[in-house]
């Protein structure tokens, strides 16, 4: 049985609120549940709360590869192979949950926010339309294409994993994120009225968090800072605050 | 909107809403500071402020990333609190002061995230009984209630936190006399903490060809 459009948006559907009841113990246990209910309600007939059993346990990766992994399940049930979808969830999660965080959380979205930023030097309007757009193209396909690769390659799960585009994402946002640093940091120093404390500041920033500077909180850091700056008696005026 | 009350309870609801989307559903990027606070400022009637704010809190939380199972802090209920804070005319022309004052507002949002990670402890061990009963439907609703109880706890702490910082933020104006250029310049520098910490971890890869590349038409735009 060839898993329809609907059944397909269904699963993306209750993909996106797979953390929604994350807890210490199961973290995404209950949410990997519900994300599969309605497809194991369709194909497992008379073994379904056998199969819903299951998958109600501990479950932890990154939310946005849970669609790949629900396709893989999907497939494996479908076949009445329940022992071995418990074993291919469980050997999946850990390296999922590695590659979502390295591509996600460490390159798109500091990309997408930075590109904002950079944006909003001259539309500030567009800075939020920005960032969604950017983080969102990427984000929702990966999503909704995974549930089919998944589903097509039950057999040999990690090969599917490592796709072109993944690797293109990886590597196109992982090489934005310092230019744009760089962009921004410049742009913003020149219009201040004082570009060599701001490059200044920001070098001895570099330097505190390379030599593992570690703040203990958001809190502690603003103070040190503005004691530092109120002592120097340096009067900056970036471009926001003018 | 003109009364202060009905606005932060606005503001409470909004955050409520918007806060589900940190981890609860969707994860779009919405509850992002610059998308929040700018939304939040068009409801206040401050949209110039709000994305002023928004930016300032999205650059000083630019390294803090849900790797693995950590949690980090949550710019949210700052941004949206200094947005309130200005939206109720608190901080009248003293944006830093907002921004400082709001900062506290973390507290309260990861008092939010804890408990409603605590009670979905129990929404599973509930549905897992529901499951042993045969009854799928209302364990899959129990996931429903779980999605909707992370905005509750999320309005909760947000009324509650600007209830106690907007009024603060008005003794904090009134006790600064003058120009208060010292805190202008301490607002400023959450701009450059993010930069600086995404960039020090990124240097060691070599990324500093690009981020050459990056300064100097950051210079020229900034020149021109």
């Amino acid at each position: 049985m060839k898993m329809s459009i609907q059944d397909r948006f269904t699963i993306f559907l209750r993909s996106l609120s797979v953390q929604g009841s994350w807890n210490f113990p199961r973290m995404q246990g209950l949410g990997l549940f519900y994300v599969l209910a309605p497809w194991l309600r369709k194909v497992s007939g008379e073994r379904f709360q056998e199969a819903c059993r299951r998958h109600l346990g501990y479950f932890n990766t990154h939310p946005f590869f849970v669609p790949y992994v629900a396709g893989v399940i999907a497939r494996l049930e479908q076949e009445g192979k329940g022992e071995e979808s418990v074993r291919a969830r469980n050997s999946m999660m850990g390296p999922l949950g590695a590659l979502g965080d390295g591509l996600f959380w460490a390159n798109v979205r500091p990309a997408a926010v930075l590109l904002a930023v950079a944006v909003s030097f001259r539309w500030p309007w567009a800075a939020a339309p920005v960032l969604l757009v950017a983080f969102n193209a990427i984000h929702l396909p990966e999503m909704w294409d995974g549930i089919r690769a998944g589903f097509r390659r039950s057999d040999n799960p990690f090969e599917a994993i490592s796709t072109g585009r993944g690797k293109s994402i990886s590597y196109f946002s992982g090489h934005l994120v310092m230019p744009a640093c760089g962009f921004i940091l410049g742009a913003a120093a020149f219009r201040s009225q004082t570009p060599v404390s701001v490059l200044t500041l920001f070098g001895l920033g570099v330097l505190l968090f390379r030599r593992k500077f570690k703040i203990p909180s958001v809190f502690g850091y603003l103070l040190a800072a503005a004691l530092l700056l109120g002592a120097a008696g340096v009067r900056m005026r970036l471009p926001w605050f003018m | 909107m003109s009364n202060p009350l009905l606005q932060i309870l606005v503001a409470s609801v909004f955050a409520g809403v918007i806060s589900i989307d940190l981890a609860a559903f969707g994860q779009f990027q919405l509850s992002r500071p610059v998308v929040a606070a700018s939304l939040l400022g068009l409801l206040l009637g401050c949209p110039a402020e709000g994305v002023v704010v928004g930016l300032i809190f999205e650059l000083l939380f630019l390294d803090s990333l849900p790797v693995g199972s950590f949690i980090p802090d949550q710019a949210l209920f700052p941004a949206l609190t200094a947005v309130v804070i200005v939206g109720v005319g608190q901080a009248p022309g003293v944006l830093p002061v907002a921004v400082i004052v709001a900062i506290p507002s973390l507290a309260a949002s990861r008092w939010a995230d804890t408990q409603w990670r605590r009670s979905n402890e129990r929404i599973y061990n509930k549905a897992e009984i529901y499951l042993r009963l045969g009854r799928s439907d209302l364990a899959e609703m129990q996931h429903r209630f779980a999605v909707l109880r992370a905005g509750f706890f999320h309005f909760l702490a947000f009324l509650f936190s600007c209830s106690i910082l907007v009024p603060v933020c008005g003794i904090v104006v009134k006790g600064i006399p003058g120009s208060p250029a010292f805190l202008t310049v301490a607002a400023a520098v959450p701009f450059l903490t993010g930069l600086a910490a995404l960039s020090a971890d990124r240097v060691r890869r070599r990324g500093w060809i690009g981020f050459a590349v990056g300064l100097s038409f950051g210079v020229l735009t900034g020149l021109v």
